[in-house]
């Protein structure tokens, strides 16, 4: 069985770019005169968005308390990567199951490259320093991200600008 | 040894295998299968009693009570949306987000910083269709703030607007009606639409007084008194 798809083509010449805009229909002394009016579209232009998130200004503090990447080590075994609108990739999941187990809750470091099992020890010792208790952790070497159970996102976001990432 | 009864149960949980569906049954006699209306004893009026309106079938409704007042009707309503359709949602900004927009490039303390710009970062999801009126902004950020802008959001606290104009920026609260709204959350698809930009109404009534209030910085209070609030 063969699927139709069905494609609107717009008649409406402001829609279909292929139809002229202004067809001309009839003699061309029939039509007046058309005066071209110079205005400044500045005002109008501001009101369209960027096409692409802008590179960060470099300056020496940011009252917010964002940290721009610095270099790390070339001896770190692994790297983690920026989001693209220049954010740490730590997230707090607080994911509320209706039944009764409960809800469950971790911290996500997406975006990891280089050695991931060397990057989960790192953490989970800094982590079970911290909080002197065991913390469960999960490793996804395919999708490259890292669980941590529980909210640590402050702790973990400190200790990565430390790193440098 | 004599073995107690506790010993012989907690000899059990160690031997005994883990539970699961498929060394679990029902105890006998709980589900018995039902019971057909043939025979003897099933048959004649099959269940459904003797004439009346309950073997003709014709029931009264769940709750009717037979008559009297039912137990449904005898309370008054708690009006739980009432007014819900004319509520307004403003999204909460807090100002450390936008200390880290400005931060990060994202917005130009240069221009004003309105609706439009606020959406045109694409951080912000405001639909008005979903009766969202504007942002307001939240007072998380205050003592960090440090940035001189020209703000205009739908609500803001004494809070942040202390924390904007002692930056020396300024700070209005206006309105925008719903049809204006979807102009200025995405003004390239609304002049894609080629429709005339439509006069931007004035607030409801519950929303007057705010939007009339020089302590709220609304945008139809006299300047002159925002200029003294600003003073003080």
């Amino acid at each position: 069985m063969t699927d139709k798809i069905k494609t609107k083509i717009p008649w409406n010449p402001y829609f279909n770019p292929k139809l002229p805009l202004n067809p001309t229909v009839g003699p061309s002394e029939l039509y007046t005169n058309v005066e071209e009016v110079k205005v400044d579209w500045k005002n109008i232009e501001r009101l369209f968005p960027q096409q692409t998130v802008p590179i960060p200004p470099v300056k020496e503090t940011y009252p917010s308390g964002w940290v721009p990447p610095k270099g790390s080590s070339l001896d770190c075994p692994y790297h983690v990567k920026r989001s693209r609108n220049h954010m740490l990739p730590v997230y707090f999941v607080n994911r509320t199951v209706k039944t009764q187990r409960g809800g469950w809750s971790y911290t996500q470091i997406l975006h990891i490259e280089g050695d991931i099992w060397a990057l989960e020890k790192d953490l989970k010792d800094y982590l079970e320093e911290y909080h002197q208790q065991f913390v469960p952790s999960q490793v996804h070497e395919l999708s490259r991200w890292i669980r941590f159970k529980e909210d640590h996102v402050n702790i973990i976001n400190s200790w990565l600008i430390e790193k440098g990432f | 040894m004599t073995s107690s009864g506790v010993d012989k149960a907690l000899s059990l949980v160690r031997n005994l295998p883990r539970i699961s569906f498929n060394n679990l049954r029902d105890s006998v006699g709980k589900r018995k299968p039902r019971e057909r209306c043939r025979g003897r004893y099933g048959g004649k009026t099959h269940g459904c009693g003797q004439k009346g309106s309950e073997q003709r079938q014709a029931y009264m409704r769940l709750g009717h009570g037979g008559g009297q007042n039912p137990f449904y009707m005898r309370f008054s309503k708690e009006p739980y949306y009432k007014g819900w359709h004319l509520q307004r949602e403003y999204l909460p900004i807090s100002l450390h987000r936008i200390q880290m927009l400005i931060d990060t490039g994202r917005l130009n303390p240069e221009e004003p910083i309105d609706v439009t710009q606020i959406c045109n970062t694409k951080l912000f999801k405001l639909d008005p269709r979903k009766k969202q009126y504007g942002f307001q902004i939240t007072d998380e950020g205050a003592d960090c703030f440090d940035a001189k802008i020209n703000l205009e959001v739908q609500y803001a606290p004494e809070h942040v607007i202390a924390a904007v104009e002692k930056n020396g920026g300024i700070i209005t609260t206006a309105f925008y009606d719903a049809m204006s709204l979807q102009a200025a959350v995405d003004p390239e698809a609304f002049f894609n639409r080629g429709v005339p930009i439509p006069k931007r109404m004035l607030p409801p009534h519950d929303a007057l007084v705010q939007y009339s209030d020089p302590k709220q910085r609304g945008y139809l209070a006299d300047p002159d008194k925002i200029a003294e609030e600003r003073f003080i």
